[in-house]
């Protein structure tokens, strides 16, 4: 068997992977990552928007090469068919094209020195002392023993890694939404505006979304949680709304139980949607994946360099990125919790509320007043909150 | 086609999710789209994705959260189910 030893081994080359062996081979640290598929960037699950603070975390421009389009605002669609508008500072964004920026990364990645290692999989750990201290992998059928001071598992929804090292990343199945979407040509939709549509109808648990792509292209798609319907049925049905010609289907399940207790052990850090970093209302986990991947990839390089990966030293990238994100994701779970609980009525009832109003800048007085004329709606904030 | 006929490319294409007592849920790999949805929520930890599809451990409990996340319906309940 082949044997290899590297500081640093990161499992996974999606968003969290790469990001996190850039920031480790940056610090100065030894870096090899595998990715299991024999390209990188595809198939791509995921519906490509994330927020302009993405680009500020990775210290790199926004190009035209991997932005398809910048976003200005939203529509939320109630069931009712009414909606209102988002549009402020927080609701800028860009619309990815994936498969070329996750390229991008991992060969930034490999400029800053990274070794990557593609159609090769991680079938298991190496576990010394109760102390993850690297990976068995296999390439093309061959098995080799890497050897790696810390382990970065990036390795998605599903982490093998982590299972491995006694982490426990199990999902109910209500945690996960079940997602698909096409990416549509020639759908009348303006360019720089997001469209979201919430209702039992088009998806329960869930909602549907339509992210503009830029040159008439977009992502038309839709998570659902417990339904009996597939995913995939709902967006026949949704499609059915529009003109407009799929060239791509995409699926997937995006984990929204928040994350996972614990994000590090003695010699391992879990990162991306591995670690449950996605937000639990939106589903999104670019920026999340990004700001988690780099406070990996600097703690890394630090173990390295202070010749201790012990979990007493790891716990400071769980604290780092607790303190970044963690508050977000937890209020972000909160309202999810608030919004499983919501009827279409209730959704319908609420829209017709935010129309009327300026969502960036909403009145004390006047949520407090729209409250008390619907008690059933200030029940279900009590319960929870 | 005869329905006979139907039926053993169906079975070709099928790999049965439990083995040891009868036929309790089906995989159908010409549906599945890869995503690892199932293997998420597999509780008993019997299904590992690799790049044709998913494989298929012993053990299955036949608590349906996998025939539940799939979002393109590449799990079904098999006959002693339906």
């Amino acid at each position: 068997m082949t044997k290899m030893k590297y500081d640093v081994v990161v499992v996974g080359g999606r968003i969290a992977g790469s990001v996190s062996s850039l920031f480790a081979s940056r610090g100065g640290a030894d870096v090899l990552m595998i990715e299991k598929r024999q390209e990188i960037g595809t198939p791509v699950q995921c519906a490509e928007g994330t927020t302009t603070s993405t680009f500020k975390t990775l210290q790199m421009e926004p190009s035209k090469r991997f932005v398809a389009s910048r976003i200005d605002g939203a529509d939320v669609h109630a069931p009712s068919g009414r909606k209102f508008q988002v549009a402020g500072e927080n609701t800028k964004g860009y619309i990815l094209e994936r498969k070329i920026f996750d390229k991008h990364l991992a060969v930034e990645s490999a400029k800053a020195g990274t070794d990557v290692m593609v159609k090769t999989t991680v079938k298991d750990l190496l576990i010394r002392d109760g102390k993850v201290c690297g990976v068995v992998a296999e390439h093309m059928g061959e098995r080799m023993e890497i050897q790696a001071d810390v382990v970065v598992a990036a390795d998605g929804v599903e982490s093998m890694v982590a299972q491995r090292a006694g982490l426990n990343t199990r999902k109910k199945p209500f945690d996960i939404c079940s997602c698909a979407q096409y990416e549509v040509v020639g759908l009348d939709t303006p360019s720089n505006w997001l469209k979201f549509y919430f209702g039992e109808e088009t998806a329960p648990g869930g909602y549907a979304w339509i992210f503009p792509k830029g040159e008439d292209r977009a992502n038309v798609g839709l998570g659902v949680r417990g339904t009996r319907e597939t995913a995939y049925s709902y967006l026949q049905k949704f499609m059915a709304r529009f003109h407009a010609t799929p060239v791509e289907l995409k699926v997937g399940g995006v984990p929204l139980s928040g994350v996972v207790s614990k994000t590090f052990k003695d010699g391992l850090m879990v990162v991306g949607d591995a670690a449950g970093q996605v937000d639990p209302i939106t589903g999104g986990g670019i920026h999340l994946a990004a700001s988690c991947g780099r406070i990996a990839g600097e703690v890394a390089a630090e173990a390295v360099e202070a010749c201790d990966a012990s979990s007493k030293f790891l716990k400071r990238y769980e604290d780092r990125w607790r303190n970044e994100i963690g508050g977000n994701l937890e209020t972000s779970l909160k309202y999810r919790r608030i919004m499983d609980k919501l009827t279409d009525r209730d959704i319908n009832t609420v829209v017709e509320f935010l129309e009327t109003q300026d969502f960036e800048s909403i009145s004390r007085i006047a949520a407090l007043k729209f409250m008390g004329k619907h008690p059933n709606l200030l029940k279900i904030l009590k319960e929870i909150l | 086609m005869t329905q006979n006929e139907n039926l053993t490319r169906l079975n070709e294409h099928s790999k049965l999710l439990k083995f040891d007592q009868g036929v309790k849920m089906e995989y159908i790999p010409v549906k599945c789209g890869l995503c690892g949805a199932c293997v998420v929520v597999c509780p008993v930890n019997i299904l590992e994705l690799d790049e044709n599809g998913i494989d298929v451990g012993e053990g299955c409990e036949e608590c349906s959260k996998c025939l539940e996340v799939c979002p393109l319906g590449a799990i079904t309940p098999g006959d002693a189910l339906k």
